[in-house]
């Protein structure tokens, strides 16, 4: 791990709720994104996904580093916060297979939950690669860059919650357990600068209208 | 787990081979007709294998000193895609090419490198696959075929099944029992070359559902075979087809196999047009195809630092059948959607076929449900 992703943690886990935005912008990190590449800042904002954390930082460092950051841009972003919630929803729901226990074993000893939890995992790392990928354009994606790396994490993301909760059980949805605020969050983050079908529609009609030989041709041209 | 997977690029130098690869395509694969093209895994054509070989496109990991290309897993990742992307015809040399030709290296004695590898380069010689017989399919270790030691060998007696393209590959790699009883399950394996010309083979073909004869039933009837038969470890079986079985999971092949079939309903939509319904599908499938191609990317990426990744592999076939799987669907509900629009009688047999094809990407190699309990156990589960 970094160093400036350990102070970047650090400081999320010390400072909460009001404090929070302007401990980091004393920090220095609102700035962030002026001064770093975004693939540089991209273990940052999976570090808020991991902890899902409301406020706006992420938009915060976009607005500082851009005079008005693009759609495609807080869609990249988003992104990458989506692929930090994944990772830590699949990590929760895997803690609670191995300890959960019915029928006389941890229901992670059940196929039934493995292979939904193998399933998670593979949206998961879907959403994973469309963060570093989409996050390697800078701040300025181009907009079919944007739309493969949004629609990726936004279609995975009611698979990667759903199966969240069914591995949980009705805790999952109680106020006291914390699964529903990483869900909720994820669900908030789909919607946000565009769902998948938005993103889909764009995507779509470049295709329609493009030149290219044939699929592969138009993908390596994204 | 997933900060393994980072984000890579192909190679300039390993991208340079598309053109060669093109100029093959444009020459004997385009004027074929879609239905065709969309069986791409199950084409034969052994003038194309043998103009792919002599273009050096054959073996492209394979090292120089035994006849190949002597170059990286980004090589063989970009003349395959393209391959797949047009549906070219790659069955007879597929397997050889994909995992025969690296067992043999990462296995073989010096004498059978020599033997076989230069001559899998060149196009010559194509393998299949001797592993599931009628009662070890998913259980693989339940294999019943056996060889006993002779004085000049082994003898080999049972069954293999689903063997694709069996009566036109010249050896199969078997997996036999060379010891013990079946009970003894991964111990007492070993792989064997198998000379299909050999008296006793016996090749029978199994006619699918779209009419085709490209899975086999092979029996071993007292088969005998040189004591050099033998590939690797006596004993050692499980491991290396194991071995065989990441090459086959790992590769960047899982993605393309009914791109064919998308592309000629992007072109009937071209000319039928399309609201916004269907702008959204063909959105819907291409992010998909986009992101799953990085995913292969980086996967490559590291089978080309040497690993292995397996349950990054096994997420990656599942993900990328699922998708290939999904096509044929889509298109299926958009062409019914338009009862009264025109439609080529060619995209709607390619649709056909690759609706019986499908079910078949989330078999081969490992069945979905396979995959994902390799998956369970990479997380912790087992």
């Amino acid at each position: 791990m970094s160093e400036l992703l350990a102070s970047f943690e650090r400081l999320l886990d010390t400072a909460g709720g009001d404090a929070l935005m302007p401990a980091l912008d004393v920090a220095g990190f609102l700035d962030a994104l002026r001064e770093l590449p975004l693939r540089e800042i991209e273990p940052l904002l999976r570090a808020l996904g991991r902890r899902a954390i409301d406020a706006p930082v992420a938009e915060a460092m976009a607005a500082r580093a851009v005079p008005a950051p693009s759609r495609a841009l807080l869609a990249v972003i988003a992104t990458a916060e989506m692929a930090g919630i994944g990772e830590r929803l699949l990590d929760m729901s895997i803690e609670h297979a191995n300890t959960r226990e019915q029928f006389g074993r941890p229901i992670g000893k059940f196929q039934a939950i493995q292979q939904q939890l193998a399933v998670m995992a593979e949206q998961v790392m879907m959403t994973r690669i469309a963060a570093q990928t989409s996050c390697a354009h800078g701040l300025e994606p181009p907009l079919a860059a944007a739309a493969v790396a949004k629609s990726a994490a936004s279609s995975a993301a009611p698979t990667i919650a759903g199966i969240a909760h069914a591995v949980h059980g009705a805790i999952g949805i109680t106020r006291e357990f914390p699964l529903h605020r990483f869900t909720a969050r994820l669900h908030a983050l789909r919607m946000s600068h565009g769902s998948e079908s938005y993103w889909n529609r764009l995507l779509g009609s470049a295709r329609l209208q493009a030149d290219a030989q044939n699929s592969l041709d138009f993908v390596r041209s994204i | 787990m997933f900060d393994a997977l980072q984000l890579a690029s192909i190679p300039a130098e390993d991208e340079a081979l598309r053109p060669k690869v093109r100029a093959l395509i444009a020459e004997h694969v385009l004027q074929r007709p879609i239905t065709d093209r969309v069986r791409s895994w199950m084409g034969v054509d052994a003038a194309f294998s043998r103009a792919l070989a002599e273009a050096g496109l054959l073996g492209l990991t394979v090292p120089a000193a035994y006849g190949g290309g002597g170059r990286g897993p980004f090589a063989r990742y970009v003349v395959v895609e393209e391959l797949l992307a047009a549906g070219a015809p790659v069955g007879l040399h597929w397997i050889a090419d994909r995992q025969s030709a690296l067992l043999i290296l990462g296995f073989g004695t010096q004498a059978q490198k020599q033997l076989y590898l230069p001559r899998i380069c060149r196009g010559e010689i194509f393998f299949c696959i001797g592993m599931s017989e009628p009662g070890a399919g998913s259980d693989l270790a339940s294999v019943r075929s056996r060889a006993e030691r002779t004085e000049q060998g082994w003898r080999l007696t049972g069954q293999k099944i689903w063997t694709t393209s069996a009566h036109l590959c010249d050896y199969m790699i078997a997996l036999v029992r060379t010891s013990g009883a079946p009970g003894d399950r991964q111990q007492g394996l070993s792989q064997l070359i198998v000379d299909l010309r050999a008296p006793g083979v016996a090749i029978r073909g199994i006619e699918d559902a779209t009419g085709h004869r490209d899975f086999n039933e092979v029996f071993f009837d007292g088969v005998e075979l040189p004591a050099d038969a033998l590939l690797g470890t006596e004993g050692a079986g499980w491991a290396q087809v194991n071995a065989e079985l990441a090459f086959e999971r790992s590769g960047p092949e899982r993605i393309w196999a009914s791109a064919v079939l998308l592309d000629g309903w992007i072109a009937h939509l071209k000319r039928s047009g399309a609201g916004e319904a269907r702008v959204e599908r063909v959105g819907a499938l291409t992010t998909q195809l986009a992101a799953l191609r990085t995913l292969s990317i980086a996967l490559t990426a590291r089978l080309a630092a040497g690993e292995r990744p397996l349950t990054e592999a096994s997420l990656y076939k599942d993900l990328g059948t699922s998708f290939e799987q999904a096509i044929p669907v889509a298109i299926a509900d958009d062409l019914g959607s338009h009862p009264d629009e025109p439609v080529a009688p060619e995209l709607r047999a390619a649709l056909v076929e690759a609706l019986a094809l499908a079910p078949t990407y989330s078999l081969r190699g490992g069945t979905r449900e396979i995959l994902r309990g390799i998956i369970a156990r990479g997380l912790g589960l087992r």
